[in-house]
Protein backbone atom coordinates (compact mmCIF):
# COMPACT_ATOMS: atom_id res chain seq x y z
CA UNK A 1 0.00 0.00 0.00
CA UNK A 2 1.21 3.30 -0.97
CA UNK A 3 -0.29 6.58 0.62
CA UNK A 4 0.07 10.02 0.13
CA UNK A 5 -0.58 11.94 3.43
CA UNK A 6 -1.17 15.55 3.23
CA UNK A 7 1.36 15.96 0.73
CA UNK A 8 2.82 19.42 -0.89
CA UNK A 9 4.90 20.67 -2.96
CA UNK A 10 5.77 24.22 -3.96
CA UNK A 11 8.64 25.55 -6.25
CA UNK A 12 9.87 28.95 -5.96
CA UNK A 13 6.10 30.03 -4.34
CA UNK A 14 4.37 28.21 -6.96
CA UNK A 15 2.52 25.38 -5.60
CA UNK A 16 2.84 22.45 -7.32
CA UNK A 17 0.68 20.13 -5.62
CA UNK A 18 -1.18 21.14 -2.59
CA UNK A 19 -2.70 18.77 0.02
CA UNK A 20 -2.94 15.51 -1.72
CA UNK A 21 -4.27 12.23 0.19
CA UNK A 22 -4.05 8.76 -1.69
CA UNK A 23 -4.11 5.46 -0.83
CA UNK A 24 -2.56 2.93 -3.55
CA UNK A 25 -4.00 -0.50 -2.70
CA UNK A 26 -1.68 -3.27 -3.15
CA UNK A 27 -2.38 -5.48 -6.62
CA UNK A 28 -3.70 -2.18 -8.54
CA UNK A 29 -3.26 -0.54 -11.42
CA UNK A 30 -4.12 2.98 -10.38
CA UNK A 31 -4.09 5.57 -13.27
CA UNK A 32 -3.42 9.54 -12.28
CA UNK A 33 -4.98 11.06 -15.39
CA UNK A 34 -5.12 14.99 -15.91
CA UNK A 35 -3.89 17.70 -18.15
CA UNK A 36 -0.22 18.71 -18.62
CA UNK A 37 0.98 20.54 -15.55
CA UNK A 38 -1.93 19.27 -13.21
CA UNK A 39 0.85 17.69 -11.13
CA UNK A 40 0.42 13.98 -12.17
CA UNK A 41 4.49 13.55 -12.80
CA UNK A 42 5.28 15.09 -9.18
CA UNK A 43 3.03 13.06 -7.48
CA UNK A 44 4.72 10.09 -9.60
CA UNK A 45 8.23 10.89 -8.95
CA UNK A 46 7.39 11.49 -4.94
CA UNK A 47 7.05 7.24 -4.95
CA UNK A 48 10.51 6.94 -5.73
CA UNK A 49 11.68 10.17 -4.36
CA UNK A 50 12.83 11.89 -7.74
CA UNK A 51 11.39 14.70 -6.01
CA UNK A 52 11.22 15.10 -2.60
CA UNK A 53 7.55 16.54 -0.75
CA UNK A 54 7.42 19.97 1.01
CA UNK A 55 4.96 19.10 3.15
CA UNK A 56 3.52 15.94 4.22
CA UNK A 57 4.80 12.18 4.28
CA UNK A 58 4.69 9.41 1.58
CA UNK A 59 4.37 6.28 3.38
CA UNK A 60 4.92 2.49 1.93
CA UNK A 61 3.16 -0.24 3.83
CA UNK A 62 2.98 1.93 6.64
CA UNK A 63 6.88 3.36 6.58
CA UNK A 64 7.98 6.39 6.03
CA UNK A 65 9.87 6.94 2.66
CA UNK A 66 12.25 9.99 3.57
CA UNK A 67 13.30 7.90 6.17
CA UNK A 68 14.61 4.64 3.75
CA UNK A 69 17.71 4.61 2.62
CA UNK A 70 17.44 6.13 -1.05
CA UNK A 71 18.90 3.48 -3.31
CA UNK A 72 17.41 0.81 -1.86
CA UNK A 73 13.75 2.00 -2.16
CA UNK A 74 14.26 3.11 -5.71
CA UNK A 75 16.03 -0.64 -6.58
CA UNK A 76 12.51 -2.00 -4.83
CA UNK A 77 10.71 0.05 -7.45
CA UNK A 78 10.31 -0.17 -11.34
CA UNK A 79 10.31 3.05 -13.09
CA UNK A 80 9.26 3.92 -16.94
CA UNK A 81 10.18 7.39 -17.89
CA UNK A 82 8.29 9.60 -20.36
CA UNK A 83 9.96 9.81 -23.27
CA UNK A 84 13.00 7.11 -24.67
CA UNK A 85 14.39 6.58 -21.07
CA UNK A 86 16.38 3.35 -23.08
CA UNK A 87 20.64 3.69 -22.43
CA UNK A 88 20.94 4.59 -25.84
CA UNK A 89 24.79 3.19 -25.73
CA UNK A 90 24.09 -0.13 -24.14
CA UNK A 91 22.36 -3.28 -26.14
CA UNK A 92 18.79 -4.69 -25.40
CA UNK A 93 20.32 -6.91 -23.32
CA UNK A 94 22.50 -4.39 -21.24
CA UNK A 95 19.18 -2.07 -20.66
CA UNK A 96 17.44 -5.17 -19.21
CA UNK A 97 20.30 -6.16 -17.20
CA UNK A 98 21.34 -3.09 -16.05
CA UNK A 99 18.83 -3.22 -12.68
CA UNK A 100 19.62 -6.96 -11.85
CA UNK A 101 23.53 -5.57 -12.29
CA UNK A 102 22.48 -3.30 -9.56
CA UNK A 103 21.03 -5.92 -7.31
CA UNK A 104 24.21 -8.28 -8.02
CA UNK A 105 22.53 -10.97 -9.52
CA UNK A 106 24.58 -13.82 -10.58
CA UNK A 107 25.37 -14.24 -14.06
CA UNK A 108 23.17 -17.47 -14.88
CA UNK A 109 20.37 -16.15 -12.73
CA UNK A 110 20.99 -12.98 -14.90
CA UNK A 111 20.47 -14.78 -17.98
CA UNK A 112 17.36 -17.08 -16.85
CA UNK A 113 15.81 -13.61 -16.10
CA UNK A 114 16.26 -12.46 -19.46
CA UNK A 115 14.73 -15.54 -20.96
CA UNK A 116 11.32 -15.12 -18.60
CA UNK A 117 11.46 -11.37 -19.20
CA UNK A 118 11.61 -11.81 -23.54
CA UNK A 119 8.48 -15.05 -23.12
CA UNK A 120 6.47 -11.87 -20.29
CA UNK A 121 7.05 -9.15 -23.49
CA UNK A 122 6.77 -11.12 -26.60
CA UNK A 123 10.60 -9.90 -27.35
CA UNK A 124 12.01 -12.24 -29.77
CA UNK A 125 14.92 -13.41 -27.92
CA UNK A 126 18.63 -13.85 -29.85
CA UNK A 127 19.73 -11.54 -32.31
CA UNK A 128 16.95 -8.70 -31.16
CA UNK A 129 18.99 -8.69 -27.60
CA UNK A 130 22.20 -7.02 -29.35
CA UNK A 131 20.10 -4.59 -31.23
CA UNK A 132 20.94 -1.07 -30.04
CA UNK A 133 17.66 1.25 -29.21
CA UNK A 134 17.96 3.36 -32.28
CA UNK A 135 17.21 0.00 -34.13
CA UNK A 136 14.52 -0.67 -32.56
CA UNK A 137 10.46 0.24 -33.61
CA UNK A 138 8.31 2.72 -31.28
CA UNK A 139 6.54 -0.30 -29.75
CA UNK A 140 9.79 -2.39 -29.33
CA UNK A 141 11.47 0.31 -27.52
CA UNK A 142 8.21 0.63 -24.82
CA UNK A 143 8.21 -3.10 -24.89
CA UNK A 144 11.83 -2.98 -23.63
CA UNK A 145 11.51 0.05 -21.04
CA UNK A 146 8.70 -1.71 -19.58
CA UNK A 147 10.96 -5.06 -19.68
CA UNK A 148 13.67 -3.34 -17.73
CA UNK A 149 11.17 -2.02 -14.94
CA UNK A 150 10.10 -5.38 -14.56
CA UNK A 151 13.23 -6.96 -14.56
CA UNK A 152 14.41 -7.08 -10.85
CA UNK A 153 10.80 -7.96 -10.26
CA UNK A 154 9.77 -5.50 -8.32
CA UNK A 155 6.29 -5.31 -6.22
CA UNK A 156 5.67 -1.60 -7.17
CA UNK A 157 5.87 -0.54 -10.88
CA UNK A 158 5.77 3.45 -11.79
CA UNK A 159 5.01 4.44 -15.46
CA UNK A 160 5.21 8.35 -16.71
CA UNK A 161 3.13 8.17 -19.79
CA UNK A 162 4.62 5.51 -21.76
CA UNK A 163 2.49 5.18 -24.79
CA UNK A 164 2.58 8.64 -25.28
CA UNK A 165 4.77 8.63 -28.29
CA UNK A 166 2.88 5.30 -29.68
CA UNK A 167 0.50 5.68 -33.12
CA UNK A 168 -3.09 5.00 -31.93
CA UNK A 169 -3.20 1.27 -33.21
CA UNK A 170 -0.04 0.53 -31.52
CA UNK A 171 -1.31 2.61 -28.63
CA UNK A 172 -4.55 0.08 -27.70
CA UNK A 173 -2.67 -2.85 -28.23
CA UNK A 174 0.12 -1.83 -25.58
CA UNK A 175 -2.69 -1.25 -23.45
CA UNK A 176 -4.53 -4.30 -23.75
CA UNK A 177 -1.11 -6.19 -23.27
CA UNK A 178 -0.40 -4.33 -20.14
CA UNK A 179 -3.96 -5.05 -18.88
CA UNK A 180 -3.16 -8.59 -19.87
CA UNK A 181 0.07 -8.55 -17.94
CA UNK A 182 -1.14 -6.88 -14.64
CA UNK A 183 -4.51 -9.73 -14.21
CA UNK A 184 -1.09 -12.08 -14.76
CA UNK A 185 1.79 -10.53 -12.53
CA UNK A 186 -0.68 -8.55 -9.77
CA UNK A 187 1.76 -5.90 -8.63
CA UNK A 188 1.19 -2.22 -7.77
CA UNK A 189 1.05 -0.15 -10.54
CA UNK A 190 0.84 3.88 -11.03
CA UNK A 191 0.39 5.00 -14.49
CA UNK A 192 0.20 8.37 -15.69
CA UNK A 193 -1.57 9.34 -18.52
CA UNK A 194 -3.41 12.82 -19.88
CA UNK A 195 -6.07 10.28 -21.89
CA UNK A 196 -8.58 9.90 -20.72
CA UNK A 197 -9.45 7.21 -22.79
CA UNK A 198 -6.40 5.41 -21.98
CA UNK A 199 -7.05 5.70 -18.33
CA UNK A 200 -10.48 4.46 -18.46
CA UNK A 201 -9.42 1.52 -20.61
CA UNK A 202 -6.68 0.04 -17.97
CA UNK A 203 -7.44 1.47 -14.77
CA UNK A 204 -8.73 -0.37 -11.55
CA UNK A 205 -8.53 2.75 -10.20
CA UNK A 206 -8.88 6.32 -11.25
CA UNK A 207 -7.51 9.54 -10.00
CA UNK A 208 -8.02 12.95 -11.66
CA UNK A 209 -6.08 15.80 -11.17
CA UNK A 210 -5.81 19.09 -11.79
CA UNK A 211 -3.79 22.21 -11.17
CA UNK A 212 -1.96 20.44 -8.11
CA UNK A 213 -5.10 18.88 -6.82
CA UNK A 214 -6.63 15.87 -6.67
CA UNK A 215 -10.40 16.04 -7.86
CA UNK A 216 -11.77 12.46 -8.30
CA UNK A 217 -10.72 9.17 -6.85
CA UNK A 218 -12.81 6.43 -7.44
CA UNK A 219 -13.29 3.22 -9.78
CA UNK A 220 -13.42 4.29 -13.37
CA UNK A 221 -17.12 3.23 -13.40
CA UNK A 222 -17.66 5.43 -10.33
CA UNK A 223 -16.45 8.52 -12.13
CA UNK A 224 -18.33 8.18 -15.57
CA UNK A 225 -21.52 7.27 -13.39
CA UNK A 226 -20.89 10.07 -11.49
CA UNK A 227 -18.44 12.49 -12.37
CA UNK A 228 -17.67 15.56 -9.69
CA UNK A 229 -19.04 18.46 -11.99
CA UNK A 230 -17.22 21.15 -13.52
CA UNK A 231 -13.31 20.04 -14.48
CA UNK A 232 -14.07 16.42 -14.43
CA UNK A 233 -17.45 16.23 -16.24
CA UNK A 234 -15.71 17.82 -19.40
CA UNK A 235 -12.56 15.80 -18.53
CA UNK A 236 -14.57 12.32 -18.85
CA UNK A 237 -17.07 13.91 -21.20
CA UNK A 238 -19.92 12.81 -20.28
CA UNK A 239 -23.04 12.67 -22.62
CA UNK A 240 -21.09 13.11 -25.53
CA UNK A 241 -22.81 10.91 -27.79
CA UNK A 242 -25.42 8.61 -26.53
CA UNK A 243 -27.35 9.39 -23.35
CA UNK A 244 -27.71 5.60 -22.11
CA UNK A 245 -25.55 2.82 -24.25
CA UNK A 246 -28.74 0.16 -23.57
CA UNK A 247 -30.04 2.58 -26.29
CA UNK A 248 -26.92 2.27 -28.39
CA UNK A 249 -26.78 -0.39 -31.49
CA UNK A 250 -25.00 -2.44 -33.02
CA UNK A 251 -25.98 -0.84 -36.02
CA UNK A 252 -25.15 2.36 -34.63
CA UNK A 253 -21.12 1.60 -33.78
CA UNK A 254 -20.00 -1.02 -36.26
CA UNK A 255 -17.80 -0.69 -39.30
CA UNK A 256 -19.79 -0.95 -42.46
CA UNK A 257 -17.01 -2.27 -44.66
CA UNK A 258 -14.56 -4.69 -42.52
CA UNK A 259 -12.28 -5.95 -44.80
CA UNK A 260 -13.54 -9.46 -46.22
CA UNK A 261 -12.39 -12.16 -48.73
CA UNK A 262 -13.84 -14.80 -51.18
CA UNK A 263 -13.49 -18.22 -50.00
CA UNK A 264 -11.45 -19.71 -53.01
CA UNK A 265 -9.25 -16.59 -53.17
CA UNK A 266 -5.40 -17.92 -52.50
CA UNK A 267 -3.99 -17.85 -49.32
CA UNK A 268 -1.37 -15.36 -50.35
CA UNK A 269 -3.59 -12.53 -51.84
CA UNK A 270 -5.47 -13.14 -48.77
CA UNK A 271 -2.33 -12.17 -46.75
CA UNK A 272 -1.47 -9.37 -48.53
CA UNK A 273 -4.73 -8.32 -47.94
CA UNK A 274 -3.78 -8.40 -44.09
CA UNK A 275 -0.76 -6.73 -44.55
CA UNK A 276 -2.55 -3.85 -46.78
CA UNK A 277 -5.37 -3.21 -44.35
CA UNK A 278 -3.12 -3.87 -40.96
CA UNK A 279 -5.73 -6.40 -39.61
CA UNK A 280 -5.10 -9.47 -38.35
CA UNK A 281 -7.92 -11.50 -39.72
CA UNK A 282 -10.33 -11.38 -42.52
CA UNK A 283 -14.14 -12.12 -42.65
CA UNK A 284 -14.85 -14.57 -45.57
CA UNK A 285 -17.98 -13.72 -47.33
CA UNK A 286 -18.90 -15.33 -50.76
CA UNK A 287 -20.16 -13.69 -53.75
CA UNK A 288 -23.76 -13.03 -52.42
CA UNK A 289 -22.99 -11.38 -49.33
CA UNK A 290 -23.24 -14.45 -46.73
CA UNK A 291 -20.78 -14.92 -44.12
CA UNK A 292 -18.81 -17.76 -43.97
CA UNK A 293 -16.31 -17.73 -41.44
CA UNK A 294 -12.88 -16.09 -40.14
CA UNK A 295 -9.80 -16.49 -41.29
CA UNK A 296 -7.06 -15.49 -39.12
CA UNK A 297 -3.35 -14.78 -40.02
CA UNK A 298 -1.65 -17.15 -37.80
CA UNK A 299 -3.40 -19.78 -39.26
CA UNK A 300 -2.59 -19.08 -42.58
CA UNK A 301 1.21 -18.62 -41.41
CA UNK A 302 0.68 -22.14 -40.02
CA UNK A 303 0.11 -23.33 -43.30
CA UNK A 304 2.60 -24.97 -45.47
CA UNK A 305 1.19 -24.27 -48.71
CA UNK A 306 -0.03 -21.06 -49.43
CA UNK A 307 -1.72 -21.75 -52.81
CA UNK A 308 -4.10 -23.39 -51.86
CA UNK A 309 -7.47 -21.71 -51.31
CA UNK A 310 -8.22 -19.19 -48.10
CA UNK A 311 -11.26 -21.55 -46.99
CA UNK A 312 -8.97 -24.34 -45.93
CA UNK A 313 -8.10 -22.51 -43.00
CA UNK A 314 -11.54 -20.73 -42.25
CA UNK A 315 -12.91 -21.29 -39.18
CA UNK A 316 -16.51 -20.48 -37.63
CA UNK A 317 -16.82 -17.04 -35.98
CA UNK A 318 -16.79 -17.94 -32.40
CA UNK A 319 -19.83 -15.00 -31.62
CA UNK A 320 -21.62 -13.34 -34.18
CA UNK A 321 -24.25 -10.50 -33.73
CA UNK A 322 -27.33 -8.83 -34.73
CA UNK A 323 -27.71 -5.46 -35.98
CA UNK A 324 -29.91 -4.54 -32.96
CA UNK A 325 -28.20 -5.82 -30.58
CA UNK A 326 -27.01 -3.31 -27.84
CA UNK A 327 -24.20 -2.54 -26.33
CA UNK A 328 -24.66 -3.77 -22.62
CA UNK A 329 -24.91 -7.43 -25.00
CA UNK A 330 -22.59 -7.10 -27.01
CA UNK A 331 -19.80 -6.43 -24.51
CA UNK A 332 -20.99 -9.50 -22.57
CA UNK A 333 -20.33 -11.38 -25.78
CA UNK A 334 -17.08 -10.18 -26.10
CA UNK A 335 -16.23 -11.18 -22.68
CA UNK A 336 -18.05 -14.57 -22.78
CA UNK A 337 -15.77 -15.63 -25.81
CA UNK A 338 -12.64 -13.58 -25.16
CA UNK A 339 -12.88 -12.37 -28.89
CA UNK A 340 -12.11 -9.22 -29.46
CA UNK A 341 -14.03 -8.42 -32.76
CA UNK A 342 -17.82 -9.51 -33.40
CA UNK A 343 -19.50 -9.62 -36.75
CA UNK A 344 -22.65 -8.45 -37.22
CA UNK A 345 -25.10 -10.67 -39.29
CA UNK A 346 -28.04 -9.93 -40.56
CA UNK A 347 -30.34 -13.10 -42.47
CA UNK A 348 -26.78 -14.73 -42.78
CA UNK A 349 -25.35 -11.80 -44.65
CA UNK A 350 -22.16 -9.45 -43.17
CA UNK A 351 -23.23 -6.54 -42.72
CA UNK A 352 -20.83 -4.81 -40.45
CA UNK A 353 -17.91 -5.75 -37.43
CA UNK A 354 -17.97 -4.34 -33.96
CA UNK A 355 -14.82 -4.25 -31.93
CA UNK A 356 -13.56 -4.35 -28.70
CA UNK A 357 -12.07 -0.66 -29.29
CA UNK A 358 -15.32 0.80 -30.90
CA UNK A 359 -17.13 -0.03 -27.48
CA UNK A 360 -14.35 1.00 -25.35
CA UNK A 361 -14.14 4.56 -27.16
CA UNK A 362 -18.18 4.40 -26.73
CA UNK A 363 -18.05 3.84 -23.08
CA UNK A 364 -15.62 6.27 -22.45
CA UNK A 365 -18.15 8.92 -23.83
CA UNK A 366 -20.78 7.75 -21.55
CA UNK A 367 -21.80 8.12 -17.95
CA UNK A 368 -23.40 4.61 -18.14
CA UNK A 369 -24.33 1.92 -15.56
CA UNK A 370 -21.23 -0.51 -16.00
CA UNK A 371 -22.45 -3.04 -12.84
CA UNK A 372 -25.58 -3.95 -15.52
CA UNK A 373 -22.64 -4.60 -17.85
CA UNK A 374 -20.90 -7.10 -15.69
CA UNK A 375 -21.77 -10.77 -15.87
CA UNK A 376 -18.33 -11.92 -14.48
CA UNK B 1 73.58 15.05 -45.63
CA UNK B 2 73.36 18.50 -46.55
CA UNK B 3 69.60 18.75 -45.53
CA UNK B 4 70.69 17.33 -42.21
CA UNK B 5 73.26 19.69 -42.03
CA UNK B 6 70.91 22.55 -42.48
CA UNK B 7 68.61 21.33 -40.41
CA UNK B 8 71.28 21.16 -37.42
CA UNK B 9 72.18 24.81 -38.53
CA UNK B 10 68.83 26.47 -38.04
CA UNK B 11 68.17 24.85 -34.71
CA UNK B 12 65.37 22.65 -36.11
CA UNK B 13 65.66 19.36 -33.90
CA UNK B 14 65.35 21.58 -31.14
CA UNK B 15 62.53 23.42 -32.52
CA UNK B 16 60.46 20.48 -33.14
CA UNK B 17 61.46 18.50 -29.64
CA UNK B 18 59.87 21.98 -27.85
CA UNK B 19 57.12 21.81 -30.04
CA UNK B 20 56.11 18.10 -29.67
CA UNK B 21 56.82 19.12 -25.64
CA UNK B 22 54.74 22.23 -25.82
CA UNK B 23 51.92 20.84 -28.13
CA UNK B 24 51.29 17.63 -25.62
CA UNK B 25 51.57 20.12 -22.51
CA UNK B 26 49.24 22.29 -23.45
CA UNK B 27 46.45 19.94 -25.08
CA UNK B 28 46.66 17.98 -22.04
CA UNK B 29 46.44 20.70 -19.61
CA UNK B 30 43.78 21.87 -21.92
CA UNK B 31 41.44 18.29 -21.03
CA UNK B 32 42.69 18.63 -17.37
CA UNK B 33 41.02 22.04 -17.13
CA UNK B 34 38.51 22.31 -19.68
CA UNK B 35 36.68 19.22 -19.25
CA UNK B 36 35.77 20.51 -15.12
CA UNK B 37 34.92 23.74 -16.75
CA UNK B 38 32.61 22.02 -19.07
CA UNK B 39 31.24 20.24 -16.54
CA UNK B 40 30.52 23.01 -14.35
CA UNK B 41 29.01 25.09 -16.49
CA UNK B 42 26.83 21.76 -17.22
CA UNK B 43 25.87 21.14 -14.03
CA UNK B 44 25.25 24.71 -12.69
CA UNK B 45 23.09 26.73 -14.81
CA UNK B 46 23.98 29.70 -13.52
CA UNK B 47 27.60 30.02 -15.18
CA UNK B 48 26.74 28.76 -18.43
CA UNK B 49 25.67 31.88 -19.91
CA UNK B 50 28.78 33.61 -18.84
CA UNK B 51 31.40 30.72 -19.55
CA UNK B 52 29.74 29.98 -22.74
CA UNK B 53 29.79 33.99 -23.60
CA UNK B 54 33.64 34.71 -22.46
CA UNK B 55 34.60 31.19 -24.78
CA UNK B 56 32.64 32.48 -28.03
CA UNK B 57 33.59 36.15 -27.26
CA UNK B 58 37.42 34.27 -27.22
CA UNK B 59 36.61 32.31 -30.53
CA UNK B 60 35.66 35.13 -32.26
CA UNK B 61 39.32 36.77 -32.09
CA UNK B 62 41.66 35.82 -34.95
CA UNK B 63 44.61 34.03 -32.56
CA UNK B 64 47.21 35.52 -34.81
CA UNK B 65 46.13 38.80 -34.05
CA UNK B 66 45.69 38.30 -30.13
CA UNK B 67 49.54 37.09 -30.28
CA UNK B 68 50.56 40.16 -32.17
CA UNK B 69 49.02 42.39 -29.63
CA UNK B 70 50.70 40.70 -26.97
CA UNK B 71 54.23 40.90 -28.91
CA UNK B 72 53.33 44.67 -29.32
CA UNK B 73 52.61 44.96 -25.84
CA UNK B 74 55.98 43.43 -25.53
CA UNK B 75 54.70 40.90 -22.79
CA UNK B 76 55.23 37.94 -25.90
CA UNK B 77 57.39 35.91 -23.22
CA UNK B 78 56.88 32.24 -23.59
CA UNK B 79 54.96 32.26 -20.35
CA UNK B 80 52.12 34.30 -21.28
CA UNK B 81 52.03 33.18 -25.02
CA UNK B 82 51.91 29.67 -24.10
CA UNK B 83 49.04 30.63 -21.50
CA UNK B 84 47.28 32.46 -24.35
CA UNK B 85 48.32 29.21 -26.19
CA UNK B 86 46.28 27.49 -23.16
CA UNK B 87 42.91 29.69 -23.90
CA UNK B 88 42.79 29.06 -27.23
CA UNK B 89 43.25 24.92 -26.74
CA UNK B 90 40.86 24.66 -23.70
CA UNK B 91 37.52 26.51 -25.56
CA UNK B 92 36.67 23.55 -27.53
CA UNK B 93 36.94 21.26 -24.64
CA UNK B 94 34.41 23.10 -22.69
CA UNK B 95 32.32 23.77 -25.84
CA UNK B 96 32.08 19.95 -26.03
CA UNK B 97 32.32 18.76 -22.47
CA UNK B 98 29.14 21.18 -21.79
CA UNK B 99 27.41 20.40 -24.93
CA UNK B 100 27.67 16.86 -24.75
CA UNK B 101 26.79 16.93 -20.95
CA UNK B 102 23.64 19.03 -21.39
CA UNK B 103 22.29 17.26 -24.71
CA UNK B 104 21.18 14.12 -22.70
CA UNK B 105 18.42 14.99 -21.02
CA UNK B 106 16.45 13.75 -18.05
CA UNK B 107 15.22 10.73 -19.26
CA UNK B 108 18.08 8.36 -18.90
CA UNK B 109 19.46 10.27 -15.64
CA UNK B 110 15.99 9.81 -14.08
CA UNK B 111 15.80 6.41 -15.15
CA UNK B 112 19.21 5.72 -13.90
CA UNK B 113 18.03 7.24 -10.64
CA UNK B 114 14.87 5.38 -10.91
CA UNK B 115 16.87 2.35 -10.63
CA UNK B 116 18.78 3.23 -7.72
CA UNK B 117 22.10 4.34 -9.33
CA UNK B 118 24.20 6.01 -7.21
CA UNK B 119 25.81 9.02 -8.23
CA UNK B 120 29.14 8.16 -9.56
CA UNK B 121 28.23 5.02 -11.31
CA UNK B 122 25.54 7.33 -13.43
CA UNK B 123 28.64 9.47 -14.05
CA UNK B 124 30.56 6.60 -15.36
CA UNK B 125 27.97 4.05 -16.72
CA UNK B 126 25.65 6.84 -18.18
CA UNK B 127 26.22 10.14 -18.82
CA UNK B 128 30.11 9.40 -19.86
CA UNK B 129 29.32 7.15 -22.63
CA UNK B 130 26.20 9.48 -23.46
CA UNK B 131 28.59 12.67 -23.53
CA UNK B 132 31.36 10.82 -25.39
CA UNK B 133 30.78 11.76 -28.90
CA UNK B 134 30.36 15.88 -28.29
CA UNK B 135 33.70 15.52 -25.57
CA UNK B 136 35.69 13.70 -28.08
CA UNK B 137 35.24 16.01 -31.00
CA UNK B 138 35.83 18.89 -28.76
CA UNK B 139 38.98 17.35 -27.96
CA UNK B 140 39.68 16.73 -31.25
CA UNK B 141 39.45 20.36 -32.40
CA UNK B 142 41.53 20.89 -29.20
CA UNK B 143 43.98 18.82 -30.56
CA UNK B 144 44.21 20.37 -33.57
CA UNK B 145 43.96 23.51 -31.94
CA UNK B 146 47.40 23.27 -29.89
CA UNK B 147 49.18 22.48 -32.61
CA UNK B 148 48.45 26.04 -34.37
CA UNK B 149 48.39 28.05 -30.85
CA UNK B 150 51.80 26.51 -30.39
CA UNK B 151 52.94 27.26 -33.59
CA UNK B 152 52.02 31.01 -32.62
CA UNK B 153 53.28 30.90 -29.23
CA UNK B 154 56.77 29.87 -30.29
CA UNK B 155 57.77 32.91 -32.44
CA UNK B 156 60.26 33.88 -30.14
CA UNK B 157 61.47 30.51 -29.82
CA UNK B 158 61.11 27.62 -28.20
CA UNK B 159 58.84 25.81 -31.45
CA UNK B 160 58.41 25.54 -35.06
CA UNK B 161 56.83 29.43 -35.06
CA UNK B 162 60.47 30.80 -34.16
CA UNK B 163 62.03 28.74 -37.70
CA UNK B 164 58.54 30.37 -39.37
CA UNK B 165 59.03 33.71 -38.48
CA UNK B 166 62.72 33.92 -38.65
CA UNK B 167 62.51 32.18 -42.40
CA UNK B 168 60.41 34.99 -43.28
CA UNK B 169 62.48 37.55 -41.16
CA UNK B 170 65.45 36.63 -43.40
CA UNK B 171 63.67 36.07 -47.13
CA UNK B 172 65.11 32.36 -46.15
CA UNK B 173 62.12 30.25 -48.02
CA UNK B 174 63.93 26.45 -46.65
CA UNK B 175 63.92 27.82 -43.15
CA UNK B 176 59.88 28.95 -43.35
CA UNK B 177 59.36 25.25 -45.02
CA UNK B 178 61.10 23.82 -42.31
CA UNK B 179 58.89 24.90 -39.89
CA UNK B 180 55.96 25.39 -41.81
CA UNK B 181 55.70 21.70 -43.50
CA UNK B 182 56.24 20.10 -39.80
CA UNK B 183 53.72 22.16 -38.36
CA UNK B 184 51.08 21.36 -40.64
CA UNK B 185 52.26 17.51 -40.20
CA UNK B 186 51.55 17.75 -37.02
CA UNK B 187 48.60 19.02 -37.21
CA UNK B 188 47.17 16.18 -39.63
CA UNK B 189 48.45 13.43 -36.96
CA UNK B 190 47.40 15.15 -33.96
CA UNK B 191 43.55 15.20 -36.09
CA UNK B 192 44.20 11.64 -37.02
CA UNK B 193 45.24 10.32 -33.67
CA UNK B 194 42.13 12.03 -32.48
CA UNK B 195 39.85 10.67 -34.69
CA UNK B 196 40.84 7.20 -34.04
CA UNK B 197 40.78 7.66 -30.06
CA UNK B 198 37.08 9.01 -31.08
CA UNK B 199 36.51 5.61 -32.72
CA UNK B 200 38.07 3.52 -29.68
CA UNK B 201 36.04 5.87 -26.66
CA UNK B 202 32.75 6.66 -27.99
CA UNK B 203 30.44 3.06 -28.46
CA UNK B 204 28.99 1.94 -31.53
CA UNK B 205 25.63 3.23 -31.68
CA UNK B 206 26.66 7.10 -30.86
CA UNK B 207 29.51 7.39 -33.47
CA UNK B 208 26.41 6.66 -35.93
CA UNK B 209 24.57 9.82 -34.89
CA UNK B 210 27.63 12.13 -34.02
CA UNK B 211 29.15 11.26 -37.51
CA UNK B 212 25.66 12.94 -39.04
CA UNK B 213 25.54 15.73 -36.74
CA UNK B 214 29.04 16.50 -37.96
CA UNK B 215 28.19 16.20 -41.37
CA UNK B 216 25.51 19.17 -40.77
CA UNK B 217 27.07 21.36 -38.96
CA UNK B 218 29.67 21.50 -41.62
Amino acid sequence: MIEFEHVGKSVGGTVVLSEVNLQIPDGELVVIAGPSGCGKTTTLKMINRLIAPSTGRVLIDGEDIARQPVQALRRSIGYVTQYAGLFEHQTVRQNLSEPLRLARWAKPAVDRRLGELCGLFSLPEGEFMDRYPYQLTATERQRVCIARAFAADPEILLMDDPFAALEPAQRGQMQDELVTLQSLMRRTMVFITSSIEEAIRIADRLCIMERGRVLQYDKPEEILRSPQEGFVERFVGRNRIFSRPQEIRASDIMITSPVTTHPEVPMLKGMEKMRLARVDSLLVVDEDGYFLGIVRAEHVHRCDNKEEAIKSVMREAKAVASPDETVPELLAKIRRFRVNAVPVVENDKLVGLITNSSIVTILSQQSMELEEVEPL
Amino acid sequence: MRMMEFLAHIGFWPALGGQLLLTAGTFLLAVAIGFPLGLLAYRYRVLTPPMIGFANFLKILPGFAVFGILMAMGRHSTITSLLAALFFTILPVIFGTEKGFRRIGRPPIDAALGMGMDPATIFVRVLLPLASPQVMAGLRRAGVAAVGMVTLATMRGGGLGALILEGIRQNNGSMTLAGALPACLLALIADLALAWLFRLVVPAPLRRREKRVLYIAK
